[in-house]
């Protein structure tokens, strides 16, 4: 599994690669199709953003590997004007696409963490997590797996 | 509410009973699994590919076919996903239109009991009054401590609410410099997270107070009435959470409803 992958976002055509790498991740790190869904059109939602409001910009995607559960993390990076007012760029988001919820504000809620952080002039972060808890069986598998890599620090 | 297999099963059968008989019981099955489903929080999405996945077993020894109902599944699933995220939307509109209705309820009940309150020998005065005010204040703008001063100046902090399991909070809001910061505002104040992080002043109270590192929001509102500062409404805020103009026009509202109380008060007092 790759540490990060990074995609560049320059226009609509963008949102194919970012799409793809995002379900690949989410599958790879074991989310349901529908969950890879939501993440690709979380992804999908992010991209779009940049390529309105900004232009160009970089979707980066990581896996997050703990001992409960494993992540998905995007993080849309862009040095676009920032955004001034973040709780109205979220409330826009709905305005904007006749109160339907999408754009950001859609992103958020398909995600479990949702974070914007933005300078003005100096560009946005956007990262958003979205989690998934280890079922019984992967844990016991994760502890196997630690405690053979403890027993092989030992020898 | 059963598993999400349990779901899944219960929908197998469903729809393989109507793909063998038809008829409206099989339909009336369909309805009650569609509630079903709701009530067990299964998206759209979900039940997409359930309802395919069952239509891909039933088809025997044609991969073809298979492969025509898997693509469909996927292609439904990714054009449903709008539909998802609008109906999330709703759900968070629903939950906020409660949530003010319920606020606006509040704000009407603390407004009865102040406009009911203003005689010189009424016993709530003004502790009892300052605490309603400290808390529904940080219930109504989410915050995690409130206190409210009464006076001009350095004004006596009459009330502070927290949760009770959480300590520190009133050293916090009583420390000096705090208050003489407060003491000086005779405008609304509202800082966020980064705010905060380059403010000396709460930098300096950081340093030296546990529950001061974890503010990500800080507000203040005076109650002025003619010009006369009668009090002052404190909100903190933690978690990663910030104040909104929202939460702003609430506590500014608040302190216009105890001031006018105030000035009531005081004109009950002067007659009496």
């Amino acid at each position: 599994m790759p540490d990060e992958v990074r995609v560049s976002i320059a226009s609509d055509a963008d949102l194919v690669p970012a799409r793809a790498e995002a379900r690949a991740l989410a599958t790879e790190l074991g989310f349901t199709r529908t969950d890879a869904t939501l993440i690709a059109t979380a992804v999908s939602e992010i991209a779009r953003n940049i390529v309105v409001h900004v232009g160009v910009g970089e979707i980066r995607m990581s896996p997050m590997l703990e001992d409960q559960r494993r992540g998905l993390r995007v993080v849309a990076v862009d040095e676009g004007p920032g955004i001034r007012d973040i709780e109205q760029a979220l409330e826009h988001g709905v305005t904007s696409h006749r109160g339907l919820g999408l754009g950001l504000s859609g992103a958020r809620r398909l995600m479990d963490d949702f974070e914007i952080r933005t300078l003005t002039p100096g560009g946005t972060t956007i990262a958003m997590t979205k989690w998934r808890v280890l079922d019984e069986l992967e844990r016991l598998r994760e502890d196997r797996r630690r405690d053979v890599r403890t027993d092989d620090g030992r020898r | 509410m059963t598993s999400p297999d349990a779901f899944t099963a219960a929908y197998g059968d469903g729809l393989r009973g109507y793909l063998l008989v038809g008829g409206e019981g099989q339909l009336t099955a369909a309805y009650e699994l569609g509630r079903r489903a709701l009530a067990e929080g299964v998206t759209v999405l979900d039940l997409s590919d359930i309802h395919h996945d069952v239509l891909i077993a039933s088809i025997d020894g044609d991969d073809g076919a298979r492969d025509v109902v898997a693509a469909g599944r996927d292609f439904l699933r990714e054009a449903l996903s709008a539909f998802e995220m609008a109906r999330r939307g709703f759900d968070d509109a629903r939950r906020q239109v409660v949530s003010a209705q319920r606020d606006a309820a509040m704000i009407r009940r603390l407004a009865e009991l102040l406009a009911d309150a203003p005689a010189a020998d009424d016993p709530l005065w003004p502790d009892e009054v300052a605490r309603l005010l400290a808390e529904q204040a940080r219930h109504l703008c989410r915050a995690a401590s409130s206190a409210v001063t009464l006076g001009d100046g350095h004004g006596a902090v009459v009330a502070v609410e927290h949760d009770p399991e959480a300590g520190g909070w009133a050293t916090l809001v009583r420390h000096p410099a705090l208050r003489d910061r407060v003491a000086g505002l005779r405008e609304p104040v509202r800082l966020d997270g980064s705010d905060l992080a380059a403010d000396p002043l709460m930098q300096a109270l950081a340093a030296a107070s546990p529950v001061a590192r974890t503010l990500t929001g800080w507000m203040v509102v005076p109650m002025l009435g003619a010009g006369v500062r009668l009090g002052t409404i404190e909100l903190f805020a933690t978690g990663g959470r910030a104040f909104s103009g929202g939460d702003a026009d609430v506590a500014l509202h608040l302190a216009l409803l105890a001031t006018g109380a105030l000035e009531r008060r005081a004109r009950a007092r002067g007659e009496a």
